[in-house]
C-alpha cells in the first residue's frame, strides 16, 4: 500500500518536472532549470526503476578525472580489455557497462537509462555499449563512465548523468590528481545524497602509498564521506594487453564480488543510494519551485511596469484634455478667429435677447471658419495623444531595458521596443476624427428648444461642435489660479453659446458624455499600444499549476518515504 | 628566428607607443562614461590601472611566471630551472600554496614583488648575465579544492609579463586548463609557452601522439602561435631549452611591452565595439526641417499671415483711389490680436515652464520633431549613444520652449511705404486735384453771374468744356491708378510676408541650433573624438 503511495508521488513530480519551463533568463532560471533537466533524468535513469525492480543487479558506476585509468581499471576488474583505453584525453566517449550474461535482460531493455540507445559494437553519440562478461558475478554491473572534466562538454554531461544512476560509485583518483577540485564536487553531490561511494587512488607511488592514502582518507572524512571503502593500487607495469596485475585489482573485486552474492548486502547499498537520492531530491526541489515562483513575480513585475507607463500615459492625456491647455496656440488663434474679437466679448456680457442677433451675426458665414477651429483641435489632439503614447513606448523601454530579464525579452525584437506602434499614427488621427464626429452627434442628436432653433441654425453643427469640445477642454478638468484667464474666458464664451443654443442642465450632459467618450477612446487605444509589450510575456508565462504540484509531490514524497520498506536501509532483509 | 621572436620584436617596434596609447585609452574613458556600459568601463580602467602601476614600478625586469594543475610538476620544473631546490615537492596534494620568486642579480626589486603581493622572494647570484633582470614566479595550482590558490593565479596571470603552461599527460585536455585560462587568454597566445612536463611516464611514440593532441587543442584556441616544449624533469630533458626560450624572452626585454600592448588592444577592443563605426554629421537640411517643424510654436505661419495682411490693407490704402479704398489705420494692426492673446498666455507661470505658451500641444509637436530629428542621427548608433544623443537633443527643452515663445511675441517692425507708392500717391493728388479744379470751374460761373459778375469765357476744346476734359480724366486715371495699385500691391504683400518669414526662420534656426542642434552635435563630437582615440590606442 504504502509502495504504491511512493511510485505515485514520485510519478507526479516526474510528470511536474518534465512540465517546467523557466522562459525569463534570471539568475535562478539557469540552475534551476539545469537541476530539473538532471533531476528528470535522475528519476528515469534510476530512481523509477530501481524502486520497480528492487532485485535487478547492482549497478557500480565507473567515474573519475581524464586521464586516471578508468578502462584500465574496468578492464583489470574484468580480467580482459572490454574498454579501450589510450594515451590521448579523452579516451571513453562512448559508456560500457559490462555485465554477466544472464542478467542481459535487464540491462537490454529502456528499464534503466532510456535516454541512451543500446549498441553492442558501434561507437556514436548517446549509446551504451553493453559488454557480457562471464567472469563477472550475476547481481552485478560495472559501468565504464566518460571523464568529469573531460574538455568534451558531453563528456562532462553524460558522466554526471551515469553517476547519478549509480547504486554504487566506484571513484577513480589519482595520486596527481587526488585534491583537484572537480571530483571533489562530484563527490561532494555524492554525500549530499547519501550515494554509497568507494575511492579508488591509483598510481600511488610506492614510496607515499602511506602518506597519500591516509591524506586522502583524512579528506574524505572531513567531506562526510568517511564510511567510504579506500582502495589503493601502486603505480606499476601494465601488462601487455595494458591490464593491472590481478593481484593489485584482487581486492577491489572480491570487495565487489561479496556485494553482488550477499543479497542482503545488496539491498541495503541499494536502499541507501536510493534513498539518499530521493531525499536530496526532496531537498533541492524546493529550490525549483522558487525559481518558478521567481519567474511568475518578475513577470507580473515586467507587466505592471508597462501597465504604469500608459497608466501614466492616459492620466497625463486626460488632464490635458481638461486642464485648459489644449486651448492655446492653434486651437486659440483659429477659434478667435471664429468668435471674433473684442466685440463678441462685449456681446456675450449683453442679455441673452439681443445676443442672439449678435451671434447670428458673428457666426454667420462662418461655417468655414468653424470647420478650421476642429481642424487646429483635431491636429493638436492627435499629436498630443502620440506623443504620450511615444513617451510611455520609452518609459517602458527604459525601465524593461534595465532589468535583466526585461533586456532579455526586447533583445532581438523586430519591432523598436522603444517606440509607439507603427499604427499609432494613423491610430490617433482616426480616434480624434471619430471623436469630433461623435461629438457632432451628439449635438445634432440633443433637442432644441423652439426658441432656440434660428440660433442653433445661424452657428451650424459644425459651430455648436467645436463650442462643445472648446468647453470640454476648459470645463470638465476646474481650473486653477491663472488658468482662469485665458482658458476661462475662452470657455465661457463657449459655454454662454452653448446654454444660449440647449439649456444648462442638457450642457452639461453634453461635455461629460464628450468627455467620457474621449477618455474611453484615448484609453482603448493606449490598451492597444500596451498589448504588444503584453504579448511579449503571454509567450513566457510560467504555468503556476506547476509549482504547486511540484509542492504537493514532495509532501506526499515525505510522508510516505520513511514508511517504505524498499528505502529502509537497516534490517528487514537480512533478519529475512 | 623562429616566429615567437619576430613577433616579439615586431612588438618591441611598439614600445615607445604604449605611453601614447594608454594616454588615449584614458582620454577615451572620459569620453565615453554613462554611454558605455559599465562594466566595459571598469575593466578598462583597470587594465589602465595596472599598466600604470606596472611600467611606473619597473619597466626593465621580466616576470614570467610557472601556472599549471596540481602534480604536473610546476616546482620540480621551478627548481630545475633555478638549479636549487626552494620550492617543496611532495606527494600531498595541493603541494604549493603560495606564490615564490626568484629574482637573478644584485638586488631585489622589492616594488615589483610587492605589488605582485608575492612574500617568499629569493635572490639569486648571476652567472649568466642573460638571466638578469628575470623575475621566475612559481605559482600554486588552479583546480584544486583550495579556492585560495585559484584566488591567488586568477590575480597573477592578469599581471605578469610571461606565462609558462606546464602540463603533464595526466591533465593537458582538463577543462579546467582550455576552458579556465587558455581559451580566454588567447590574445596573448605570443607571450605565453607551454611546457608538456613528465615525458618520461610515456613512451616516445605516446608522448608525440600527446603533444600533437595538445597542439590541436590550443590550435583550436587561437593559440597557434604559443609554443610547446616537451620537458622531463628527471632527465633534465627539455629543460635546458626551456630556460633558453626564458632567456630570449628576457633578452629581447619586450615581454612585459608585449602583455601590456595586449591588455592595452583587448581593452580598446572592447570599448570600439561599443562605439560603432561611422558618426552621423548633422547637416543643414535636417537643421532647416527641425526649425520647420517648430516654427509654428514660434507663430511663425500666424505673424506671417498677419504680416501679410498688413502690407495689403496699407499699401491698398496709400495706392487706393481715396473715396473708395479702405483707410488704413496702424492702429487696427492685425498682429495686434495675435500678440495680445499671446501676451496674456505668457504672463502665466505654470510648474513645468513655458509650456502655458501654446499649450501641451506646443509642447507635444517640439518634443515629436527633436524625437524625429535625434533618432535619424542615432540611427545604427550602439543603443548607449543613441539614448545620449536623444537626451542631449531634449536637455534644453524649456529653455527652448521660452526662446520659441520669444519669437513669438517679439514686435515686427512698422513697414515704411514703398517708392513706388509714392508715384502711385502723387499721380492720385494730381487726379484729386484736376477733378476738384474742374468741379469749380463748372460751378464757377453759375455762382459768379449769379452775383452780376461776368461770366467766364466759356473755353472749349474739341467742343467739349474744359473743365471737363479735368474732371473725367482724373476720376478715369484716379480710378484706374486705383485698381493698377490694388493689383501690384498683392505680390508686394506676399513678397514682403515671405521676406519676414525668412527672417523669423532664421531666428527659430538660431534658437533651435543652440538649444537642440549644438548639444547633440557636441554629442557626435564626442563619438567621433572616441573613435579617433580609441584607433590610437589599438594601434
Amino acid at each position: 500500500m504504502e509502495t504504491h503511495q511512493l511510485d505515485s508521488a514520485l510519478a507526479k513530480l516526474r510528470a511536474a518536472l518534465a512540465g517546467i519551463r523557466l522562459p525569463l533568463h534570471l539568475p535562478s532560471a539557469v540552475a534551476a532549470d539545469d537541476y530539473a533537466r538532471r533531476q528528470l533524468a535522475q528519476l528515469d535513469d534510476y530512481i523509477l526503476p530501481r524502486l520497480a525492480e528492487q532485485n535487478a543487479p547492482l549497478l557500480a558506476v565507473v567515474g573519475g578525472s581524464t586521464g586516471a585509468g578508468k578502462s584500465t581499471l574496468v578492464n583489470s576488474l574484468v580480467g580482459r580489455v572490454v574498454s579501450p583505453s589510450s594515451v590521448l584525453r579523452p579516451t571513453t566517449r562512448v559508456p560500457i557497462l559490462v555485465h554477466n550474461p544472464a542478467d542481459l535482460h535487464w540491462f537490454d531493455s529502456d528499464r534503466i537509462l532510456p535516454g541512451l540507445a543500446r549498441n553492442r559494437d558501434e561507437e556514436d553519440g548517446n549509446t551504451l555499449r553493453l559488454a557480457a562478461e562471464p567472469a563477472l558475478p550475476e547481481g552485478l554491473a560495472i559501468l565504464d563512465a566518460p571523464d568529469i572534466d573531460s574538455v568534451v562538454t558531453e563528456n562532462r554531461q553524460l558522466a554526471t548523468q551515469l553517476l547519478a544512476a549509480a547504486d554504487l560509485w566506484i571513484f577513480l583518483t589519482t595520486a596527481v590528481r587526488y585534491a583537484d577540485a572537480v571530483p571533489w564536487d562530484h563527490l561532494r553531490h555524492a554525500a549530499e545524497r547519501n550515494a554509497m561511494v568507494a575511492v579508488v587512488l591509483d598510481r600511488v607511488p610506492a614510496t607515499a602509498t602511506r602518506e597519500v592514502s591516509g591524506y586522502l582518507a583524512e579528506m574524505l572524512r572531513q567531506r562526510g564521506l568517511g564510511s567510504s571503502k579506500l582502495f589503493c593500487i601502486p603505480e606499476t607495469e601494465l601488462d601487455g594487453d595494458g591490464l593491472l596485475p590481478p593481484a593489485l585489482v584482487a581486492e577491489i573485486n572480491g570487495w565487489l564480488a561479496e556485494l553482488a552474492g550477499n543479497a542482503a548486502a545488496r539491498r541495503r547499498a541499494v536502499a541507501q543510494t536510493l534513498g539518499g537520492a530521493i531525499e536530496a531530491m526532496s531537498r533541492n526541489v524546493p529550490k525549483v519551485v522558487s525559481a518558478l515562483n521567481e519567474q511568475e513575480v518578475s513577470l507580473a513585475s515586467l507587466r505592471e511596469m508597462a501597465n504604469k507607463a500608459y497608466r501614466e500615459a492616459n492620466v497625463r492625456i486626460a488632464e490635458q484634455t481638461a486642464n485648459g491647455t489644449m486651448l492655446r496656440g492653434e486651437v486659440l488663434a483659429r477659434w478667435h478667429d471664429f468668435v471674433g474679437t473684442g466685440q463678441f466679448f462685449r456681446a456675450v456680457e449683453q442679455k441673452i435677447g439681443t445676443l442672439r442677433d449678435r451671434i447670428t451675426a458673428f457666426f454667420s458665414g462662418t461655417s468655414k471658419q468653424a470647420v478650421q477651429v476642429g481642424n487646429a483641435i483635431e491636429a493638436g489632439l492627435d499629436i498630443l495623444i502620440r506623443q504620450e503614447a511615444e513617451a510611455a513606448a520609452g518609459r517602458v523601454h527604459d525601465a524593461w531595458d534595465s532589468d535583466p530579464a526585461g533586456r532579455e525579452v526586447i533583445a532581438g525584437l523586430d519591432w523598436n521596443a522603444g517606440r509607439g506602434s507603427a499604427e499609432l499614427p494613423a491610430a490617433a488621427s482616426e480616434l480624434v476624427r471619430a471623436w469630433q464626429a461623435d461629438v457632432l452627434r451628439m449635438v445634432s442628436e440633443t433637442a432644441v428648444p423652439k426658441r432656440a432653433q434660428a440660433r442653433y441654425l445661424a452657428l451650424g453643427i459644425n459651430g455648436v461642435g467645436v463650442a462643445l469640445m472648446i468647453f470640454v477642454f476648459a470645463h470638465t478638468g476646474g481650473l486653477l489660479g491663472a488658468e482662469l484667464g485665458v482658458a476661462g474666458g475662452t470657455a465661457v464664451l463657449a459655454q454662454r453659446v452653448l446654454e444660449a443654443v440647449f439649456g444648462e442642465e442638457a450642457v452639461r450632459q453634453l461635455a461629460r458624455n464628450a468627455k467620457n467618450n474621449l477618455d474611453y477612446r484615448i484609453s482603448e487605444l493606449l490598451n492597444s499600444e500596451e498589448s504588444r509589450y503584453d504579448s511579449l510575456l503571454d509567450g513566457l508565462e510560467v504555468d503556476s499549476k506547476i509549482a504547486v504540484e511540484l509542492a504537493n509531490a514532495l509532501v506526499e514524497i515525505e510522508r510516505s518515504r520513511h514508511n517504505d520498506s524498499r528505502l529502509a536501509v537497516d534490517l528487514v532483509s537480512e533478519v529475512r | 628566428m623562429d616566429a615567437q621572436t619576430t613577433q616579439l620584436a615586431r612588438l618591441s617596434a611598439h614600445t615607445e607607443n604604449l605611453a601614447s596609447r594608454v594616454q588615449a585609452l584614458q582620454q577615451v574613458l572620459a569620453l565615453v562614461e554613462g554611454r558605455v556600459d559599465r562594466t566595459t568601463i571598469a575593466k578598462v580602467r583597470d587594465v589602465l590601472r595596472r599598466a600604470g602601476q606596472r611600467t611606473a614600478i619597473s619597466g626593465e625586469k621580466t616576470v614570467v611566471a610557472l601556472v599549471g594543475p596540481t602534480g604536473a610538476g610546476k616546482s620540480s620544473l621551478f627548481n630545475a630551472l633555478t638549479g636549487k631546490h626552494f620550492a617543496e615537492v611532495a606527494v600531498r596534494r595541493p603541494t604549493t600554496s603560495e606564490a615564490r620568486a626568484v629574482v637573478w642579480g644584485e638586488k631585489l626589486p622589492e616594488k615589483l614583488l610587492d605589488w605582485l603581493e608575492i612574500g617568499k622572494r629569493h635572490l639569486l647570484e648571476s652567472d649568466d648575465p642573460e638571466l638578469n633582470d628575470l623575475v621566475l614566479i612559481d605559482m600554486p595550482d588552479y583546480d584544486s579544492v583550495e579556492d585560495k590558490h585559484r584566488e591567488t593565479v586568477d590575480r597573477l596571470v592578469k599581471v605578469v609579463d610571461a606565462l609558462i603552461w606546464v602540463v603533464d599527460p595526466e591533465k593537458y585536455a582538463d577543462a579546467a586548463l582550455h576552458e579556465g585560462y587558455l581559451k580566454p587568454l588567447s590574445e596573448y597566445a605570443e607571450v605565453m609557452m607551454v611546457a608538456f612536463n613528465k615525458a618520461d611516464v610515456l613512451s616516445e611514440a605516446d608522448m608525440n601522439r600527446c603533444v600533437r593532441d595538445m597542439r590541436r587543442l590550443l590550435n583550436d584556441n587561437q593559440l597557434n602561435a604559443t609554443r610547446i616544449v616537451v620537458t622531463a624533469v628527471a632527465f633534465n630533458t627539455g629543460v635546458p631549452s626551456l630556460l633558453d626560450m626564458v632567456k630570449r624572452t628576457v633578452a629581447a626585454k619586450v615581454a612585459m611591452t608585449a602583455r601590456l600592448s595586449r591588455d592595452i588592444s583587448v581593452a580598446a577592443y572592447s570599448i570600439e565595439i561599443e562605439l560603432g563605426k561611422t558618426t552621423p554629421v548633422v547637416n543643414r537640411r535636417q537643421v532647416a526641417e527641425l526649425a520647420e517643424a517648430v516654427s509654428d510654436v514660434a507663430g511663425v505661419g500666424e505673424k506671417t499671415a498677419a504680416i501679410e495682411q498688413e502690407w495689403l490693407t496699407r499699401g491698398q490704402a496709400v495706392t487706393g483711389w481715396p473715396f473708395v479704398a479702405k483707410r488704413y489705420r496702424r492702429a487696427s494692426d492685425p498682429l495686434r490680436r495675435v500678440k495680445a492673446s499671446q501676451k496674456v498666455q505668457l504672463d502665466l507661470t505654470e510648474e513645468e515652464g513655458p509650456i502655458s505658451f501654446q499649450g501641451a500641444v506646443g509642447r507635444a509637436k517640439v518634443k515629436e520633431a527633436l524625437r524625429t530629428f535625434a533618432e535619424r542621427l542615432g540611427d545604427g548608433l550602439p543603443s548607449g549613444w543613441k539614448r545620449a544623443v536623444s537626451t542631449a537633443a531634449n536637455r534644453e527643452l524649456n529653455q527652448l520652449m521660452a526662446q520659441l515663445a520669444d519669437i513669438a511675441v517679439q514686435k515686427t517692425p512698422p513697414l515704411a511705404d514703398l517708392g513706388w507708392w509714392n508715384a502711385f500717391r502723387a499721380l492720385k493728388i494730381v487726379c484729386m486735384l484736376g477733378v476738384v479744379f474742374g468741379l469749380g470751374w463748372l460751378l464757377a460761373s453759375p455762382v459768379l453771374s449769379e452775383f452780376g459778375y461776368p461770366a467766364l469765357p466759356p473755353l472749349t476744346w474739341l467742343a467739349i468744356p474744359a473743365p471737363l476734359w479735368l474732371i473725367v480724366p482724373g476720376l478715369v486715371v484716379g480710378v484706374l491708378s486705383g485698381l493698377l495699385g490694388r493689383l501690384l500691391v498683392r505680390p508686394t504683400a506676399r513678397n514682403q510676408a515671405k521676406l519676414a518669414r525668412n527672417l523669423l526662420i532664421e531666428q527659430v534656426e538660431a534658437v533651435v541650433k543652440a538649444r537642440a542642434v549644438d548639444p547633440v552635435q557636441a554629442e557626435l563630437n564626442r563619438i567621433a573624438e572616441s573613435q579617433t582615440l580609441v584607433r590610437r590606442a589599438l594601434r
